[in-house]
């Protein structure tokens, strides 16, 4: 229990990644696709208005980030996660809980919830990189 | 029927041409198509940043798909031609006739490419700094431009084998190249291909950067990048496709209807295609977000769902073509829809010129009286059915009436019923090409291949007699009748 403290307190975001992944089983276990939606949806909304305040930030400091290289760079990965925990919710809600479909949506989801976590981290940590040392 | 039948009865001649043609695609389609642009980026990239190490990785990269495409990719290249004229000469000598010009102006651009990729690659090091980089990047491009041309080509011709489109009634150059299946199969290949290039980079730059960390971070990033832009492209090129699949199947199929089989697949193609892609997206995410923790296997995971969806995809699309080789021109067994009806009237073997002769295995237990009755029911055989079946091995025509008719002794009847009205049970199957003699023939030849499990031997290790009404005296009389005939007649 000691180590799992002292690993989570190493880098903040790792308790929120855990609590996004408790999140996620708890909404699984529960096995309603709606609320599961309904939830999940929120998760994701709050996690990618984070992840979007940060590129935005980064964004306006960043000169390159005219480059298409950069700017891909930039958007796509957060972008591409949102849609994919999309896609796992879409695979949720059009499936009975338990079935192949919807344990399959929420590894999307859940793995996609915990790369926006790490997403928002990174640019807050000033760790995402636009391009390789300038 | 004016050539020598070649099979193989093991793995069947539909096996050896998918396996070459499967492996020439993968290596076209990621080390040539998707790669080039990919190598000519990143040399680009590291001229832009004066970066030597990227230049190194770029060059690195290129000499493995140097190697591969000018040994493996260009032997599968002519293993095509080799392995479909072998096999169905007929289709590709109907398509030789359509497509002269397009053939040729692709073998051109071919040569131009091949030039391209010894130019590029030999002058590397040479070509390293000031204009001659910016010269050498721009062949880069050059080559990547020529190697998709080629492949836009060559996905012309097997949209049209699919769906001909307009091209049976106004039979010109122009109408055939822009046959239906074309653009959304292009449409399809072309991120596809470039997708399977940054999965293939992404695992050489692990094999590469071993000694240098960041360089491995940022190359693998950008692979990732890669990737995750070429997804969603081949997401919507795979949609496409998918939409026009069912009207090209509609429109070979003479009943309309659409097989159980076929919607499975059809179903199964979507699912494959976007379940592929999750996975792949995934591993590019994770190698995006953290590169440094990537292992030298986890490329290998999106790779071999590239592999599987190209597979399947080529899967449905000869499915779709079915029961033609060239859709609603050419039956699946090499013989043309506008010669069913002579056929049907006069038999098979009357206008076969060559006959397969039986070997001492394949007449084993046989009688003498029977051997007769079956070299006939063999060329039969031979004539309408080698080209997707064999004997006894892979799809395998014993097997598929076992499947009917159980392991107990078949009922010839039943048989010659069957193959009668197959295309009727089974649209995806062509209808018989030949007369009542040659079913009740195939029937009992059939009945042979149950009790005897020896290969059928094709052309190439039998040999071949010619049918006695094509021999050069025969010919030479039945031209000299012919002439008589006219001057009778005059």
């Amino acid at each position: 229990m000691y180590r799992l403290a002292r690993w989570l307190g190493e880098r903040p975001y790792r308790s929120i990644a855990l609590n996004v992944v408790m999140l996620t089983a708890l909404l699984a276990l529960i096995g309603q696709p709606q609320l599961f939606l309904m939830i999940g949806s929120i998760m994701i909304a709050v996690l990618a208005l984070a992840g979007l305040r940060g590129t935005l930030a980064r964004w306006r400091r960043s000169r390159d980030a005219s480059h298409p290289y950069e700017l891909a760079y930039l958007w796509a990965p957060g972008a591409t996660a949102i849609i994919l925990a999309g896609l796992g919710l879409w695979l949720i809600l059009g499936a009975e809980a338990g079935s192949p479909s919807y344990i399959l949506g929420t590894i999307f989801f859940g793995f996609e919830a915990w790369l926006l976590v790490l997403l928002g981290a990174d640019l807050r940590a000033n760790r995402a990189e636009i391009v390789e040392a300038r | 029927m004016d050539f020598p039948i070649f099979h193989l009865d093991l793995l069947g001649n539909r096996g050896l041409i998918a396996i070459i043609a499967i492996l020439h695609v993968l290596i076209n389609h990621g080390l040539a198509v998707g790669m080039m642009p990919l190598v000519a980026a990143m040399e680009w990239y590291g001229h832009k940043k004066q970066d030597a190490r990227w230049d190194q990785l770029a060059y690195k990269i290129l000499f493995v798909c140097f190697l591969i495409t000018t040994t493996v990719g260009a032997l599968t290249g002519v293993g095509i031609w080799l392995s479909v004229s072998l096999v169905n000469p007929y289709s590709i000598a109907s398509l030789i006739r359509v497509f002269f010009w397009g053939w040729f102006i692709e073998w051109l651009v071919f040569i131009t490419e091949v030039v391209l990729i010894v130019a590029y690659t030999l002058t590397w090091k040479k070509w390293s700094t000031g204009t001659a980089k910016v010269r050498h990047i721009k062949l880069g491009f050059a080559l990547g431009f020529f190697s998709w041309v080629t492949m836009a080509i060559i996905v012309s011709i097997l949209g049209f084998m699919m769906d001909p489109g307009n091209w049976l009634t106004d039979r010109s150059l122009l109408v055939g190249f822009t046959n239906p299946m074309y653009l959304p199969q292009l449409a399809f290949r072309t991120p596809l291909a470039l997708m399977e290039a940054g999965v293939i980079a992404m695992f050489l730059t692990l094999c590469f950067t071993r000694k240098d960390p960041e360089l491995r971070t940022n190359a693998i990033r950008a692979a990732g990048l890669w990737i995750m832009i070429f997804a969603p492209l081949m997401l919507v090129g795979g949609w496409w496709y998918y939409s026009k699949v069912p009207e090209a199947m509609a429109a070979n199929l003479s009943v309309g209807l659409l097989t159980l089989q076929f919607t499975e697949w059809h179903d199964l193609l979507i699912k494959v295609i976007v379940g592929s892609l999750a996975l792949i997206l995934i591993v590019a995410q994770f190698a995006i977000y953290r590169p440094n923790r990537v292992p030298r296997w986890l490329p290998l995971v999106p790779l071999a769902a590239i592999i599987w969806m190209t597979g399947h995809f080529e899967r449905v699309r000869e499915f779709v073509r079915k029961p033609y080789v060239i859709g609603r021109y050419m039956y699946a067994n090499g013989i043309r829809v506008d010669d069913y009806p002579l056929l049907q009237r006069d038999g098979l073997l009357a206008h076969a010129t060559y006959s397969t002769p039986l070997t001492r295995a394949e007449i084993g237990k046989a009688q003498p009286a029977q051997i007769p009755q079956l070299q006939q029911g063999k060329d039969v055989f031979m004539i309408a059915c080698s080209r997707c079946h064999t004997g006894n091995g892979v799809n395998s025509v014993t097997g598929q009436f076992r499947r009917m008719m159980g392991d107990g002794k078949w009922d010839p009847a039943a048989i010659q019923a069957y193959l009668a009205n197959m295309h009727d049970a089974q649209p995806f199957m062509p209808p018989f090409p030949g007369n009542q003699n040659d079913l009740k023939l195939l029937g009992g030849y059939m009945l042979h291949l149950q009790a005897n499990e020896a290969p059928i031997a094709g052309g190439q290790s039998a040999g071949v007699t010619v049918n006695p009404a094509y021999t050069a005296e025969a010919m030479k009389a039945a031209r000299s009748k012919e002439t008589a005939a006219k001057e009778i007649t005059r």
